[in-house]
């Protein structure tokens, strides 16, 4: 894959934001010496392992660990009894309230497994093989029970009940009762705009479509992998890989019961996560491993526990209905979601729901939504969560609508986009946005400009597909403290996990306002107890929010600098300036750089650190919504049922591109993952539960040769909420991949594709039915 | 006078689309709100604050600072559902 160069110098105002430096982590990366979560070695350490479930429901009926306890060199086994009892309480999280118990149950079983994979054991020896070994002398017995595996299977009537305990009861909505009776379909999400029975009575056309995706993983490359000591004094340190080092920390203490001052978290570099890592699964296994052992305990999860036993994203139904005038206006559009959740609730139905139709102007719409828990592992986030399956029917919706009323795709799209001041489902107006500038340059693209040859080779068929995509990104809080050396360079100390390049745009930002070199800015990425809450590197807000904190950390710096020569200079405080170059500036033509105030420093009263602790949106900030919009040409062998993806242009407002050649990195990754979840990848699950495809050779994922060059056209639209204009840029590619190649599909093939993956047997059976 | 409008799955037991409130923050808010309607403000607190799985969008903007977040006279609220990212 390549991309297509957008510049090489900064952007329009800025010395250093919009260049592309060297990557702060590049050297470590390519050498090998960068620290995942499963490199860390410490004196003594105990290898764990965790006994999982080969059942996909099942009452466990007794665990006995004694003879796993003799084997030589296993040193400690914990199960469920071994965690402080949750009793009744119910937490607060962002899907809602669950019970406690719920939550301890999803890390490790005690009364019953919900799906393959479920732990129900943990164990540590001297040795990872003897560990190992040790699983298979656990003896847990079980008491088989049915599994229901889809969500059709879930909400039908007499379909057993996974979540059985009567702990429901506590919260209000959390299972749907039917005739006095919890069933599987857990929480409903419902918006509305206007009045959508009057909207569709407006309408000259209508058109109802039903689609269905598959669960899908984030694919990440790192298995999870967490280290544990917990010191005789009380205190407990955590090694992990993960999106969130602070989550993790409340996590842990909050099912450990241990005070969170207690709990250090050590973020190592993450190998991937796109949602997947902002997760607890081994650390309080591993801590309490660690406690009862004495020793350090890391574990690891292999591949295949990734897949079975970690948080893809949800399997989704949709029933999508559009109304439309004649000259293409959208007078109504309303969506139906059933999203599977997993064996606990949480499946991102609201995102789904408010980015239905995000890209679109319209007066009336309806959005209605369930997640249902089925007996596989609990989904989690995957990059803009929920929306790439809901917009995918939409997408697929309004093509039908453009090729039925005559109209170019792209000009139905252009003439209902949504734009500054439109009013989104949710009750949020939209400011100033670059959704249409994103229509705009689609259609002036050479792709779109470009006619689709059709293939010499009669078997092959050719199809262009476009759709558009919304995500709403993130804020939320951060810290970053920033040390003045006296040479004059700078370390920056962060919160943020660096997933995708934010070490990088947080110097890069932080160097612009304090007017220095981004070489002379050294990024690092620390632990809990060494800075102030950060959130999680996820939602597409850490160069928003974290780079908000350096752009203040820098002020803060400027502020004390400008104090420190004042006081040099002996003059009014009010009389010194520091400037955007870099340079301190008094009267009578008085300077200093900041390298030569820098080296004054420790003869004037010493160091100096920014620091800053902030929440952006309460600072007067606003977080920018991203829109994107992509073109695909593929050709399919109608006797195989291969595709192949030709030409992807994906185009993009990205705010303000702080490092291009990562911004476009995230829109390559993006569409790859996107373009696996419409072509091959799925969950594939036998009738009793069991994953069927549990490893990278048999869970198709694309590869760098099944694509083409990547062509990234990066639209600058800044977002005025922020101080450099950045908008968060991860998330959004990977909404519109899904629709686009569905919609090249269709037009390839000129029947519907309304199922994905459209895998090779997808595609023949419907080249099938056709020629029937 | 500030403007709330009621989620959709609220808006059959309180019985209105929307209410019309006082409040200078919104703590004060939504005590207007359980006056006028008894029991609201615990659909939008626990424990003495906001309900994490709520996000409130104040003139098309989403509030971060939990109850003391300043509202302005004539503002627009809505109740949504919080979204987490990926």
């Amino acid at each position: 894959m390549t991309t297509t160069e957008r510049q090489a110098q900064p952007a329009e105002g800025y010395r250093v934001v919009g260049t592309r430096p060297v990557r702060p982590d590049g050297t470590d990366k390519v050498t090998g010496r960068a620290s995942y979560g499963a490199d860390i070695r410490l004196p003594g350490m105990l290898f764990g392992r965790v006994k999982r479930s080969p059942h996909a429901h099942a009452r466990i009926v007794r665990i006995d660990a004694s003879k796993a306890l003799a084997l030589d060199g296993v040193r400690a086994v914990v199960t469920a009894a071994d965690f402080p009892d949750p009793g009744d309480a119910v937490v607060p999280t962002i899907r809602g309230p669950i019970p406690k118990q719920w939550q301890l149950d999803h890390i490790i079983a005690g009364r019953k497994v919900l799906f393959r994979g479920h732990p129900v054991a943990a164990i540590c020896a001297t040795d990872p093989h003897v560990a190992e070994d040790a699983l298979a002398l656990i003896d847990v017995e079980y008491e088989l029970l049915p599994a229901v595996t889809s969500a059709r299977e879930a909400r039908l009537p007499g379909a057993p009940l996974i979540h059985d305990d009567g702990l429901a009861a506590r919260v209000p909505g959390l299972l749907q009762v039917v005739d006095g009776k919890p069933t599987n379909t857990s929480r409903r999400t419902e918006m509305r705009v206007g009045d959508i029975t009057a909207g569709f009575a407006e309408a000259d056309v209508v058109i109802e479509r039903e689609f269905e995706t598959a669960m899908t993983h984030q694919g990440y490359i790192e298995p999870h992998a967490g280290t544990a000591l917990w010191n005789q004094d009380g205190r407990l340190t955590v090694w992990t890989s993960t999106q969130g080092a602070f989550g993790v920390r409340q996590s842990v203490a909050d099912l450990l019961g241990l005070a969170v001052a207690k709990v250090r978290v050590v973020p190592m570099e993450i190998g991937g996560g796109f949602g997947g890592k902002l997760i607890t699964y081994l650390e309080p296994l591993a801590a309490l491993l660690s406690r009862k052992s004495g020793r350090p305990v890391q574990i690891t999860m292999s591949r295949t526990e990734v897949f079975e036993a970690s948080g893809p994203t949800s399997a989704t139904q949709s029933r999508v209905r559009i109304g439309v005038k004649r000259d293409g206006k959208i007078v109504a559009a309303e969506a139906h979601l059933v999203y599977e959740s997993g064996a606990y609730p949480g499946a991102p139905v609201p995102g789904g729901a408010r980015c239905a139709f995000g890209p679109y102007d319209i007066p009336h719409q309806y959005v209605e939504g369930f997640e249902v828990i089925v007996n596989k592992p609990k989904v989690a986030a995957y990059r803009a969560p929920g929306a790439p399956q809901s917009e995918f029917a939409v997408e697929c919706v309004l093509d039908e609508l453009a090729d039925t009323l005559g109209l170019d795709p792209m000009e139905l799209r252009m003439r209902n986009a949504a734009r500054e001041g439109t009013r989104r489902p949710d009750g949020a107006v939209h400011g100033v946005i670059g959704n249409v500038e994103v229509m705009q340059a689609m259609v002036s693209s050479p792709h779109y400009q470009s006619e689709l040859v059709p293939s010499p080779d009669p078997v092959k068929r050719r199809g262009r597909g476009v759709a558009m995509g919304f995500w709403q990104n993130g804020g939320g809080e951060s810290s970053a403290y920033a040390n003045v050396h006296a040479d004059g360079t700078v370390s920056l100390i962060l919160g943020s996990v660096d997933i995708g390049g934010q070490r990088a745009s947080c110097a890069m930002q932080f160097a612009q306002t304090l007017g220095i070199a981004y070489e002379d800015v050294n990024p690092i990425v620390t632990d809990t107890d060494s800075i102030g809450f950060t959130g999680n590197t996820g939602g597409s807000r850490t160069t928003f929010a974290t780079g908000w904190a350096v752009h203040e950390a820098a002020l803060d710096i400027r502020r004390q600098l400008e104090q420190r020569a004042a006081l040099i200079w002996e003059v009014e405080r009010a009389d010194v300036a520091f400037s955007e170059d870099g340079i301190v500036r008094g009267p009578d033509g008085r300077q200093m750089t900041f390298r030569e105030i820098a080296a004054e420093l420790p003869r004037t009263g010493g160091m100096v650190q920014g620091r800053v602790d902030i929440v952006p949106t309460s600072a007067g900030g606003v977080v920018g919504p991203a829109f994107a919009g992509h073109i695909v040409d593929l050709e399919v062998d109608t006797l195989t049922g291969k595709v192949e993806v030709l030409r992807y242009t994906a185009v993009q407002d990205v705010g303000t591109a702080v490092h291009p050649s990562y911004v476009e990195g995230q829109i390559q990754g993006g569409v790859a993952q996107g373009v696996g979840m419409a072509l091959n990848e799925e969950y594939i699950y036998s009738d009793d539960g069991v994953m069927a495809n549990a490893s990278f050779l048999d869970y198709r994922m694309p590869v760098a040769n099944d694509l083409p060059m990547i062509d990234c056209v990066l639209v600058e639209v800044p977002n005025p909420g922020h101080p450099y204009g950045v908008r968060g840029v991860g998330e959004v590619p990977i909404v519109p991949p899904l629709a686009a190649t569905a919609n090249a599909l269709t037009a390839a093939l000129g029947v519907r594709v309304s199922q994905l993956p459209a895998s090779p047997a997808v595609i023949l059976e419907l080249i099938s039915a056709l020629d029937d | 006078m500030v403007v709330v409008h009621i989620p959709m799955q609220w808006r059959k037991e309180i019985g209105v689309e929307r209410l019309e409130v006082a409040g200078a923050t919104l703590r004060q808010v939504i005590a207007a709100l359980d006056a006028c309607s008894p029991g609201i403000a615990d659909r939008i607190m626990a424990e003495g604050r906001l309900r994490p799985e709520l996000a409130i969008s104040i003139n098309g903007a989403i509030a971060e600072r939990g109850l003391v977040e300043p509202v302005p006279e004539g503002a627009e609220l809505y109740l949504i559902p919080a979204i987490g990212g990926g």
